[in-house]
C-alpha cells in the first residue's frame, strides 16, 4: 500500500514541476528582473527597519516612551507596500513603527523631516541632498539612501550593491554629527567611508 | 583464608583503620567525583552557551544584514577554543548561514538538540542558542563541543583523587600502625602473659601497667587475679599435700580397720553361727518342750508363742499372737489374776509359779503354772515379759481330789467318831447301833443302800440285820442269803479287808449277785467290808451304789472297813455290855486314834 501511494506522489510532483516551469518559462528573464527588484526592495526595507536595532538615538529624539518610531520616506516611494509589510506589527525597542511619506515640496513635510528617526531619501531627491542635509543638520535622524556615493556625500548609510547582495556604506562623521551612536556590529558590516569634500 | 575473628589484635586494629580510612576516602572521592560531574555537566553547557550567546550577538548584525563573510569572521573567533568542533549560525528558518568547523572535522554536521537547548552525545556536547535582536529571535547559534579533553580532565582528576586516596591510605596505615602498636601493646602484653600462664602454669607472671585507660584497669585486674590465683594455688598445693598425707594416713588406718573388720566379720560370722545354733536350739526346745514358751509386750499382748499352746489351750499360735494374756484366763479369775500380774509387771518382778486358771478352746479349765522374767531395754524400760507355762491341771485336780478326799476323810472321821460315841453302842444295843451305823455310813459314802449282814450260827447263811435305803430313808431287815450260792464272794470275804467292786457286774467277786440281785435293784458298784470278831469273819457290811458305776477310793475302802469294825465292836459290846464298858471306851478311843492313823 505505501508503495502505491509514493508512486502516486512522485507522479504528482513531476506534473507540478512541469506545470510551474511552463508557467514561469516565458516570464523568466523579465520576471527575474522584477523578482530581483522586489527582492532588493524587500531587503532594503528590512535593512531600514533593522538599522534601528543597531543605532542609539539620543534622549531627545523621542517625546516619551510611547512615542512611535518614525520611518520617513522622502521623495518617490520606491517601496510601496513592501515597507508597510516589513514594519507591520513590528516594534523597535518596544515602540511601534510609523511610516511617513514626505515630499520636499511640501513645507509641512519639510518640518516633519526632523521628527523622523530614520529617513530614506529616495533617488528622486538626488539633487536636493545638500538642502536636505542642511535641514537635518545635527538632528538625530538617520538618513539612508540608495543614491550612489550617498555616504561620501554626507549621508549616513548608503546602500550599495556588492557581489550580488546589498551592502552599505556608512559615514561615521555623519553619524556622530547627528549624535547617533551606531553599534560596532553594524559598523563592522558596513564599509566605512570618508565624506568627500566634493559636490557641495 | 584467615578469618577476621582469628586475626591478631594488631591486625584487627590495622584492618579497622584501613577499613574506616578507605571507606571515608572512598566516600569522599565518590562525593567529590560526583560533585565534579554534576558541576561539570551543568557548567560546560552554561559556558558554552555564553560563548554561543557572544557569538550570536556579535553575528546578529551580520545575520540581519545578510553578511555571510562577517558572520564567518565572527565564528572564526571560536578557533580559540580548540574543543569547539563546530560553530554554526542559522537563520530563523534553520538554514545554515555561516559555519565554522574545526580543522579536521569537515564532515561534522549540525545536530538536533532537543527542548533543553543542549544534548550530550557520547563525546560531544551539542548546544543551540537563539540569536535575539530587540526581543525577536532572528536565528540561532549551534555549537558542537568536543568533550574528550574534559573527559580526560575528569579522568586525570579521578586518577589524582585515587592517587591521593592511596597516599592517604598509606599515610593512615603508617600512622595507625604506629598508633596501634602503642594501643595494642597492653593488649598483646596481656595476651602473652595469659598464654604464658596457661602454658607454664606460672602464676608469678605480672603485666606492666602502661596506660591509664580501661586497658590499664584490665591490666591491674589481671595482675590482681593472678596474685590471688597464685596465693590460692599455693594454698591449694599445701592443702593438696596435706590431703595427700592425710589420705595416706587414712589409707593406712583404713587398711588396719579393714583387717580388724575382716577379723570382726569372721568373729561375727562365728557369733552368727553360734546365734543360729542357739536359735535353732531354742526353737527345737521351745517347740518340743512340754512347757508353753511365750513372750508378751508391755501391754500384755502375745508376741511369741511356741506351738505347744495348741495342745495346751487348743488355740493355734496364730490365734494367740496379738491377744492379751488375760483373755485366756477363766472369766471368774480374770480381773484378779490380771491385776496380780500387772502388779508384778510394775515391779519388774519375776513371775514364779504363778498359778492361773485358763480356759481351753473347748471350754475346759486348764490350770497353768507361769514363770516369767521381764524384758528390759538398755534404759531399763519394760519391753515385755517372757516365760514358760506348765500345765498343772492334773496336779490341781489331784490337789482338788486330795482336798475332796480330805474332806471326805474328815466327814468319815466325824461319822466314825460319832458312831463310836454312840450311846447305843455303849448300852450294847446292837440293833440300834447297827441301824445308826448303816444310816451314817450311807450318808457318809453317799451310797443308796447300806446293809449289815451277820452269819448265822452255822455259817451257811447270812442274815440282814439292817438295810438302810438312803432315798427312801427306810430301815428294813430280815433278808437272808445262802452263802453256798455265792462261793467266790464268800471266799473273797475271808481273804481281804474289803471288796471294792467298782463294777459289780464284772468284778468276779461280786458277779454272782449280778442277775438276781444287782440288776433288779440297779446296783452298779459294791463296797463290802467283812465284819470280824476276833479272827473270824462274822458278817459283812455292804454298801451298794445305784446309778453310774462308781470308783471306790482307798479312803472309802478304809471307811467301809472301819464301819465293819464298828459293827464288830457293837457286837462285842453287846456281848460284853456292862462288863467291858470302860474297856470298850478305851478300845474305841485307841481304835479311833489308830484308825485315824491307818486312814492316813
Amino acid at each position: 500500500m505505501p508503495d502505491v501511494l509514493s508512486r502516486k506522489a512522485t507522479k504528482c510532483s513531476i506534473l507540478m514541476v512541469l506545470a510551474v516551469s511552463a508557467l514561469l518559462a516565458p516570464t523568466l528573464p523579465v520576471g527575474a528582473q522584477e523578482i530581483d527588484e522586489a527582492k532588493s526592495l524587500k531587503v532594503k526595507a528590512a535593512y531600514l527597519y533593522n538599522f534601528a536595532k543597531f543605532i542609539e538615538w539620543p534622549d531627545g529624539a523621542f517625546e516619551d516612551e510611547q512615542a512611535p518610531f518614525v520611518v520617513g520616506v522622502l521623495g518617490d516611494d520606491p517601496f510601496g507596500q513592501i515597507l508597510d509589510d516589513t514594519v507591520e506589527a513590528k516594534n523597535v525597542a518596544q515602540r511601534s513603527v510609523k511610516i511617513q511619506r514626505l515630499h520636499w515640496n511640501n513645507k509641512a513635510d519639510r518640518d516633519k523631516l526632523k521628527n523622523c528617526h530614520i529617513l530614506f531619501i529616495s533617488a528622486s531627491e538626488r539633487s536636493r541632498l545638500d538642502k536636505i542635509f542642511a535641514a537635518l543638520e545635527e538632528c538625530p535622524v538617520l538618513v539612508v539612501s540608495d543614491i550612489h556615493d550617498f555616504a561620501r556625500d554626507g549621508g549616513m548609510i548608503g546602500f550599495v550593491l556588492e557581489k550580488g547582495r546589498i551592502a552599505f556604506e556608512t559615514s561615521r562623521e555623519a553619524l556622530e554629527k547627528a549624535k547617533l551612536k551606531a553599534s560596532s556590529r553594524l559598523l563592522k558590516l558596513a564599509r566605512i567611508v570618508e565624506p568627500s569634500k566634493r559636490s557641495r | 583464608m584467615l578469618s577476621v575473628k582469628d586475626m591478631s589484635f594488631k591486625g584487627k586494629m590495622l584492618l579497622y583503620a584501613a577499613a574506616t580510612t578507605s571507606t571515608a576516602l572512598a566516600l569522599c572521592c565518590v562525593a567529590v567525583m560526583a560533585a565534579q560531574w554534576i558541576e561539570w555537566r551543568r557548567e560546560v553547557p552554561r559556558r558554552l552557551a555564553i560563548q554561543a550567546d557572544i557569538v550570536g550577538m556579535n553575528a546578529s548584525a551580520a545575520l540581519t544584514f545578510d553578511d555571510q563573510e562577517s558572520a564567518e569572521e565572527t565564528l572564526r573567533g571560536l578557533e580559540a577554543d580548540d574543543n569547539i568542533v563546530l560553530g554554526s549560525i542559522c537563520s530563523s528558518d534553520g538554514t545554515e548561514f555561516a559555519t565554522y568547523r574545526r580543522v579536521g572535522s569537515e564532515e561534522v554536521a549540525v545536530e538536533e538538540v532537543g527542548p533543553s537547548g543542549h544534548r550530550f552525545s557520547r563525546s560531544r556536547l551539542h548546544l543551540r542558542r537563539p540569536i535575539v535582536l530587540d526581543g525577536a529571535e532572528i536565528g540561532s547559534v549551534h555549537l558542537q563541543y568536543d568533550l574528550r579533553e574534559l573527559y580526560g580532565g575528569l579522568k586525570r582528576l579521578a586518577a589524582a583523587v585515587a592517587g591521593g586516596m592511596l597516599l592517604a591510605l598509606v599515610g593512615a596505615a603508617l600512622v595507625s600502625s604506629r598508633i596501634q602498636r602503642v594501643l595494642a601493646r597492653p593488649v598483646t602484653d596481656l595476651a602473652d602473659a595469659a598464654r604464658s600462664v596457661a602454658e607454664h602454669k606460672d602464676y608469678s607472671v605480672r603485666v606492666v601497667r602502661r596506660t591509664g585507660d580501661e586497658l590499664g584497669t584490665l591490666t591491674d585486674a589481671f595482675n590482681d587475679m593472678l596474685s590471688r590465683i597464685q596465693k590460692r594455688d599455693t594454698a591449694l598445693q599445701e592443702s593438696h599435700d596435706t590431703l595427700e598425707r592425710r589420705v595416706h594416713e587414712r589409707t593406712v588406718e583404713l587398711a588396719n580397720a579393714n583387717a580388724v573388720l575382716k577379723t570382726e566379720i569372721a568373729e561375727r560370722k562365728q557369733a552368727e553361727e553360734a546365734l543360729r545354733e542357739r536359735e535353732q536350739r531354742f526353737q527345737d526346745i521351745a517347740e518340743n518342750a512340754m512347757e508353753w514358751i511365750w513372750e508378751i509386750d508391755a501391754s500384755g499382748k502375745y508376741t511369741y508363742t511356741s506351738p505347744i499352746v495348741e495342745e495346751l489351750l487348743g488355740y493355734k499360735p496364730e490365734e494367740v499372737l496379738g491377744r492379751y494374756f488375760y483373755d485366756l484366763f477363766h472369766p471368774d479369775d480374770r480381773e484378779e489374776f490380771k491385776n496380780a500380774a500387772f502388779e508384778v509387771f510394775a515391779q519388774r518382778g519375776h513371775l514364779h509359779e504363778f498359778i492361773n486358771r485358763n480356759v481351753h478352746k473347748n471350754g475346759k479349765t486348764i490350770w497353768v503354772s507361769t514363770g516369767g522374767v521381764p524384758i528390759l531395754d538398755e534404759k531399763g524400760d519394760l519391753l515385755g515379759y517372757r516365760g514358760a507355762d506348765i500345765d498343772v491341771t492334773e496336779r490341781k485336780e489331784a490337789e482338788a481330789a486330795l482336798r475332796e478326799s480330805e474332806a471326805r476323810l474328815r466327814t468319815q472321821n466325824t461319822t466314825l467318831v460319832e458312831l463310836a460315841r454312840s450311846s447305843a453302842l455303849y448300852k450294847g444295843d446292837l440293833k440300834a447301833t447297827v441301824m445308826q451305823i448303816a444310816e451314817a455310813a450311807c450318808y457318809s459314802l453317799s451310797v443308796e443302800r447300806t446293809s449289815v449282814w451277820l452269819y448265822a450260827d452255822d455259817r451257811s447263811k447270812m442274815q440282814c440285820r439292817d438295810l438302810y435305803e438312803l432315798s427312801a430313808d427306810r430301815h428294813t431287815d430280815g433278808l437272808e442269803l445262802a452263802l453256798a450260792d455265792f462261793p467266790r464272794y464268800s471266799a473273797a470275804l475271808e481273804e481281804g479287808r474289803a471288796i471294792a467292786a467298782h463294777d459289780a457286774h464284772t468284778d468276779l467277786r461280786t458277779a454272782e449277785f449280778s442277775t438276781a440281785y444287782l440288776t433288779p435293784l440297779g446296783i452298779t458298784s459294791m463296797l463290802d467290808a467283812p465284819i470280824r470278831v476276833g479272827a473270824e469273819v462274822v458278817g459283812v457290811v455292804c454298801h451298794e451304789h445305784v446309778g453310774q458305776p462308781r470308783h471306790w477310793t482307798p479312803d472309802e475302802e478304809y471307811f467301809a472297813a472301819s464301819i465293819a469294825d464298828l459293827v464288830s465292836l457293837a457286837i462285842e459290846a453287846s456281848e460284853r455290855r456292862r462288863k467291858e464298858v470302860e474297856l470298850r471306851q478305851a478300845k474305841e478311843a485307841a481304835e479311833a486314834g489308830s484308825r485315824a492313823k491307818s486312814e492316813f
